[in-house]
C-alpha cells in the first residue's frame, strides 16, 4: 500500500478516546522526539510547552456517576481557512500543499502570538524562557529537530523530522513515494493502547481514512469549518456531545 | 529662525511616520529574529553516525525491552521493541525519558555525609574509603557485641544476583536481617504463598487465559507489572471473552477502562471479599475438590457466614446484587482476584490481603490455567543462605547499621518504617543511590552508584510474570569515576572490619555467574539481538549466553510448572479490623476522613524522574502533582475548601498543609493524597525532598499504611 506523496497526501489522525488510558507515553515521546525542553521552574499549565497535551475531561456528574476520558490534543492541522496561517504577519506558518501539514517556521516568528489567540484548539505554545536542559542532556537531544528559541511560538507538526527522514530513506532506495508505515509520528508510535492511528486521509484504503468515516467519529469544533485533520472516536454520547467545545477551555 | 514647539513635534511625528516607509524598522525586526535563533542559549545538536542497540529498562522491575537510538554513541531516544515476548512493543512514559536521568539535577556524583539534622541538613563531600573505614569500625563492633544492635540490608529489588550477595554478606553476622522493601513483592501472591505450599516454585498470574479478573484497586492498566503484557491481556477484552471488574473508591485510570467499576468504600475490602466468599459457598459455586482438599474449608465457610451480602452492602457502598454478581462472575470460570498494591499506598493490611487472596483458593484457580500458575525461579549460582524478612517482623530499635539498596523499584514507603527500627543512638544508615531521593533523608552516608544505563544491571521477571525471564540492561554511557559498586564497597567494609566475609570483585562478576547458572540449568531459550535463538539444552557455551545477554538479548524459561497438587488452606479467622468493618465502624466519626496516599509507579520520589516528565505533572494536569490532595466536591464543601486552596491535614503522626484539588473521581470522605514529583528543579539539590504525606500515615503492626484516620480543615 504505497502512497504517492506528490499526489497530495492529507496526513491525519484518528484518536480513539475509549482506548486512551491517559498514560502520558505520547506526551513524553513527543517531547523527546521534538526536543521540547523541560519546564522552567516557574512554568505552569498556561506557560508550559506541550505540543501534545492530554486533557482529562469529565462528564460533570457527581460520584459515582462520574465518568472521564482523556483527550490527546495536538495541532488539529486545519485544512481550510487555517486560522493561524491567516493571522501570522510574518508568514511563519505555512500549509504544505503536498502533505496538508501545517508547519511552523520559528526563524520567521516574531512572537506576536496572534496565532495562539487565533487557534481555537489552544494547541500553540510560546517560548517564554530559553530552552534549557540540565547540563549534559543537550548531547542527548534528537539531532533531527532544531530547538526553538525564546520568544517564538511552536506547535505539533506531525513530527516533521520523521517525514524528512522517511523521504530521505525512500529517495535512497530509489523511490519517490513514502510507504505508509515508514512515516509515523512519535505519539502514534508510542501509544501502548494503539489509540492513535496515523496515515493518509487521501488514501481511501488506509486505516485512518476508514476510521475517520466510522460511526461515532467526530472532530472538535467542526462548526468553525476549519476542516481539522485530527479526528476523535468515542462510543460514549456525552463525549461526542462535547465536540462543539475545545477540551482546552 | 525660531522653532516652535509645534514645529518640533511635527518634525518628530513626521520622522517616525516616514521611518515606517523605510526598510529600517523591518530590517531591525528581521535581524532580531535571526539573532535570537543564533544566540548562545540555543543548544548545539550533536550530529554523527547513528546506531541502534538493544537493551532492557532498569527503571522498575517491569522487564521492558528497549531499542536505543544513539548518535556518536550517545543515546538520543529510547523506544520499544515490537514483538518482544515480555513487553509486547510497549514502554512507559518514564522509560521514554530514561536516557535523560544520567544528567538529572539530583544526580549524585560523589559520596556524601549529612552535615546536621535531617531536614535542615546539607551534604558534606566525602570519599568512599573514609566511609568504608567508618562503616567497617561499626560492623566490627556489631560482630563483637550483637546485643548492642544488628546489621540489616534493605533490598528494594529482591531476587537479583546482588541480593544473593547481600544475603551471603549478612550470613556472617548473628541476628542480622536481609529485608525486602515494602511493596517489592506482589501482596496477593505473598498472601497466597502463606496459604499455599508452593515449595520452590513462584506463583504468577495467567491473565492471558483468565475469564474474569477482580481487582481491588490494582493499577493494572496504569503501570502494574509489565505494561505491555497488561495492555495485550486487557485490551479488546470483549473479543477474548474476558471481564475486568475494578473495585475501589476512586474512579482511577484502570476503573475507567474496566467493564465494571464497583465504587467500594475504602477500608471495607476485606468485608467485601468475605461477602464474595459467602456467596460462592452459599450457592455452592466452588469446586468439589476445594471442599475436600483445602484445609480450613469448614472454618472459612463458618467465618463467611456472618458476611451476608445484604449485611456487607450496608457498609461497603455497594448493593447486595453487585456483590452477588461479582461472586458469580469469578466462580463462573478461570479467574484472578488481585489487590496489586499501590506504588505509594502499599499493600492492604495482612488480614485484608489474606481475605482477597483466599478467593483464588476458594474458586479453585490456584494451579489452573487462567488463574494463579506456578513457575520456576531464575537460576541462581548459589542458594541464598539468609532468608528474607519484612520490616514489620524486625523489633523496633534493634538495627545499628542499615544499608539501603536504593535500586529503582517504582514504589515508595514511609521512612518511619525504617527509622523506628534503628537503635536510638549511634545508628548508621548508608544508602546506595544514583540520585538524591526522599529516602536519602534517612541516610547518614550516601554512596553514588551508576545511574541507569551506565552499568550492567539485571532485569528479571516482574511480579506476576508467567515465566521466568532474565535480561541485562546494557550500559550505553560511561559511569563516573566516583561511582560506587555496592559489591566492591561491602567487600572493602569487610576488609576494614577484619572479618572473613565472602567477597566478590564486582556486580558484573555476579551477573556473569548468574548467566553461567542459566546456561548450566539447561532450561529455556536465549534470544540474541538479531533474533537468533539458542536452546540452553543444545550445545552452546556459557560465553555465548553471556555475549547474547550483554548485546541486548534475553532468556525466557520453557514453560510454567504445575505440580499435581498444591497443598492449600483458607483463612480460619478474621482480624478485629474486618470485624469492625462489618459492624459499620468504617463510617468514621464526624469530621474525620480516611487518608489514602497514592502514586504512579516509577514516579514516587524514591528515584528520580527525568526533568522532561514535567510535561505530565507541571505543564499539564494529566498526572497528579506530588503534594496535592484530591478530594470529592462534597468533601471540599463540607470543609469549606475550594479548588487550589490549602487544607490542613492532621493525623496522629502530625499536621501537614497541602493544596486541594477538587476531583469528582474520588469518593466522598476519602483524602486521596498524591505522592510524586514536585515541580521541576534545574538547580543542583543539596538536601533531600521531604516525604510529604507519607510522614502522616499511621503504620500498622504488620507494616501497612494504606489508610489513616485524619481530620481536615482550611489552612
Amino acid at each position: 500500500m504505497e502512497q504517492t506523496e506528490q499526489s497530495k497526501s492529507r496526513y491525519g489522525m484518528v484518536v480513539d478516546l475509549d482506548k486512551c488510558t491517559g498514560c502520558g507515553d505520547c506526551v513524553v515521546a513527543c517531547a523527546i522526539e521534538n526536543n521540547v525542553a523541560p519546564a522552567e521552574q516557574k512554568a505552569t499549565e498556561r506557560t508550559g510547552i506541550t505540543w501534545l497535551r492530554v486533557y482529562p475531561v469529565t462528564n460533570g456528574e457527581a460520584f459515582p456517576a462520574h465518568d472521564a476520558v482523556f483527550v490527546p490534543m495536538m495541532c488539529q492541522q486545519c485544512g481550510h481557512h487555517t486560522p493561524c496561517v491567516s493571522v501570522c504577519p510574518q508568514n511563519a506558518v505555512e500549509v504544505d500543499p503536498t502533505t496538508g501539514i501545517v508547519g511552523q517556521i520559528p526563524q520567521r516568528c516574531l512572537g506576536c502570538r496572534y496565532c495562539m489567540t487565533a487557534c481555537p484548539f489552544h494547541a500553540r505554545y510560546f517560548n517564554w524562557w530559553d530552552p534549557e536542559w540540565p547540563a549534559g542532556t543537550e548531547a542527548q537531544l534528537n539531532p533531527d529537530v532544531a530547538p526553538r528559541m525564546r520568544g517564538v511560538a511552536e506547535k505539533c507538526n506531525f513530527c516533521h523530522g520523521r517525514l524528512h527522514a522517511a523521504r530521505t530513506r525512500a529517495a535512497a532506495e530509489g523511490k519517490s513515494n513514502i510507504a505508509s508505515p515508514a512515516y509515523t509520528p512519535a505519539c502514534a508510535e508510542s501509544c501502548p493502547a494503539q489509540a492513535i492511528v496515523f496515515g493518509d486521509l487521501a488514501d481511501e484504503s488506509s486505516d485512518v481514512a476508514r476510521l475517520s468515516k466510522a460511526h461515532d467519529t467526530f472532530r472538535f469544533l467542526s462548526k468553525l469549518g476549519t476542516e481539522p485533520k485530527v479526528y476523535y472516536h468515542s462510543a460514549k454520547e456525552w463525549v461526542r456531545k462535547m465536540a462543539d467545545q475545545s477540551p482546552a477551555v | 529662525m525660531n522653532i516652535t514647539r509645534r514645529e518640533l513635534l511635527t518634525l518628530a511625528g513626521g520622522s517616525v511616520l516616514g521611518t515606517l516607509f523605510t526598510p529600517i524598522p523591518w530590517k531591525l525586526l528581521d535581524d532580531s529574529a535571526i539573532w535570537t535563533q543564533n544566540w548562545s542559549r540555543i543548544p548545539a545538536l550533536r550530529h554523527g553516525p547513528v546506531s541502534y542497540r538493544l537493551s532492557a529498562c532498569p527503571l522498575c522491575p517491569g522487564g521492558c525491552a528497549l531499542n536505543v537510538r544513539c548518535v556518536q554513541g550517545r543515546p538520543v531516544s529510547l523506544g520499544a521493541v515490537p514483538e518482544h515476548p515480555v513487553s509486547n512493543g510497549v514502554i512507559c512514559a518514564t522509560a521514554y525519558a530514561g536516557h535523560h536521568l544520567a544528567t538529572h539535577p539530583l544526580r549524585l556524583h560523589q559520596p556524601y555525609a549529612f552535615n546536621g539534622k535531617t531536614g535542615e541538613s546539607t551534604l558534606l563531600p566525602m570519599n568512599e574509603a573514609d566511609i568504608a573505614s567508618r562503616l567497617g569500625g561499626q560492623v566490627r563492633k556489631i560482630a563483637q557485641s550483637p546485643s548492642d544492635g544488628v546489621i540489616a540490608i534493605l533490598d528494594q529489588r529482591p531476587g537479583r544476583a546482588i541480593s544473593a550477595f547481600y544475603q551471603e554478606f549478612l550470613a556472617g553476622f548473628p541476628g542480622s536481617h536481609y529485608v525486602v522493601a515494602p511493596g517489592a513483592d506482589d501482596p496477593t501472591l505473598s498472601a497466597l504463598s502463606a496459604l499455599c505450599d508452593f515449595k520452590d516454585l513462584v506463583p504468577s498470574y495467567d491473565f492471558e487465559n483468565a475469564r474474569t479478573i477482580l481487582s481491588f484497586g490494582a493499577p493494572l492498566l496504569d503501570g502494574w507489572g509489565t505494561p505491555g503484557r497488561m495492555y495485550a491481556a486487557l485490551h479488546n477484552r470483549a473479543q477474548k471473552g474476558r471481564t475486568l471488574i475494578q473495585a475501589e473508591g476512586v474512579h482511577s485510570r484502570t476503573a475507567l477502562q474496566a467493564d465494571t467499576w464497583l465504587p467500594l468504600m475504602a477500608g471495607t475490602e476485606a468485608a467485601f471479599a468475605l461477602a464474595v466468599g459467602h456467596v460462592i459457598i452459599q450457592e455452592g459455586r466452588y469446586p468439589a475438590l476445594v471442599a475436600r482438599h483445602v484445609r480450613n474449608f469448614p472454618e472459612y465457610a463458618e467465618l463467611t457466614r456472618a458476611f451476608a451480602p445484604e449485611r456487607v452492602a450496608q457498609v461497603c457502598g455497594l448493593s447486595a446484587e453487585q456483590i452477588i454478581a461479582t461472586a458469580r462472575a469469578i466462580a463462573s470460570g478461570p479467574s484472578i482476584v488481585i489487590s496489586g498494591g499501590n506504588p505509594a499506598g502499599g499493600p492492604f493490611d495482612t488480614g485484608t490481603e489474606t481475605a482477597i487472596a483466599a478467593l483464588n483458593v476458594l474458586s479453585g484457580n490456584v494451579g489452573c490455567s487462567g488463574g494463579v500458575l506456578l513457575r520456576a525461579a531464575v537460576p541462581a549460582p548459589v542458594h541464598a543462605p539468609k532468608p528474607a524478612v519484612s520490616l514489620a517482623t524486625i523489633p523496633d530499635h534493634s538495627i545499628k547499621v542499615l544499608i539501603l539498596d536504593a535500586a529503582a523499584s517504582g514504589n515508595t514507603y514511609p521512612l518511619a518504617l525504617l527509622t523506628r527500627k534503628l537503635v536510638r543512638q549511634d545508628a548508621v544508615v548508608v544508602q546506595f543511590s544514583a540520585f538524591l531521593s526522599s529516602q536519602s533523608g534517612a541516610a547518614d552516608f550516601i554512596l553514588p552508584v551508576p545511574a541507569p544505563f551506565e552499568s550492567l544491571e539485571e532485569v528479571q521477571s516482574p511480579a506476576g510474570a508467567d515465566r521466568a525471564f532474565f535480561a541485562l540492561s546494557s550500559p550505553f554511557m560511561s559511569a563516573s569515576d566516583k561511582a560506587v559498586d555496592p559489591v566492591a564497597f561491602l567487600s572493602r567494609v569487610a576488609t576494614a572490619a577484619g572479618l572473613a566475609i565472602p567477597q566478590a570483585a564486582s556486580t558484573e562478576v555476579l551477573l556473569k555467574q548468574r548467566s553461567e547458572a542459566i546456561f548450566a540449568s539447561h532450561r529455556g531459550v536465549v534470544t540474541g539481538p538479531a533474533g537468533t535463538r539458542m536452546q540452553m539444552k543444545d550445545t552452546v557455551s556459557a560465553d555465548d549466553v553471556w555475549k547474547a545477554l550483554t548485546d541486548g538479548g534475553y532468556w525466557i524459561d520453557d514453560s510454567t510448572r504445575q505440580p499435581a497438587s498444591i497443598p492449600s488452606a483458607l483463612p480460619a479467622a478474621i482480624s478485629a479490623g474486618q470485624q469492625a468493618a462489618l459492624s459499620g465502624t468504617p463510617s468514621l466519626p464526624e469530621g474525620t476522613f480516611r487518608l489514602m496516599p497514592f502514586g504512579w509507579r516509577g514516579a514516587t520520589m524514591t528515584a528520580a524522574v527525568a526533568p522532561v516528565m514535567s510535561k505530565l505533572f507541571q505543564e499539564s494536569n494529566l498526572r497528579a502533582l506530588g503534594g496535592r490532595l484530591h478530594i470529592n466536591p462534597a468533601t471540599a464543601a463540607a470543609c469549606g475548601l475550594a479548588d487550589g486552596e490549602s487544607a490542613r491535614i492532621t493525623t496522629a503522626a502530625g499536621t501537614l498543609t497541602m493544596p486541594v484539588v477538587v476531583d469528582a473521581s474520588v469518593m466522598p470522605g476519602l483524602l486521596h493524597a498524591a505522592v510524586g514529583p514536585v515541580p521541576n528543579k534545574t538547580a543542583t539539590a543539596t538536601r533531600p525532598e521531604s516525604e510529604g504525606i507519607l510522614a502522616l500515615c499511621s503504620l500498622q503492626d504488620d507494616g501497612s499504611w494504606r489508610f489513616t484516620e485524619a481530620s481536615m480543615g482550611k489552612a
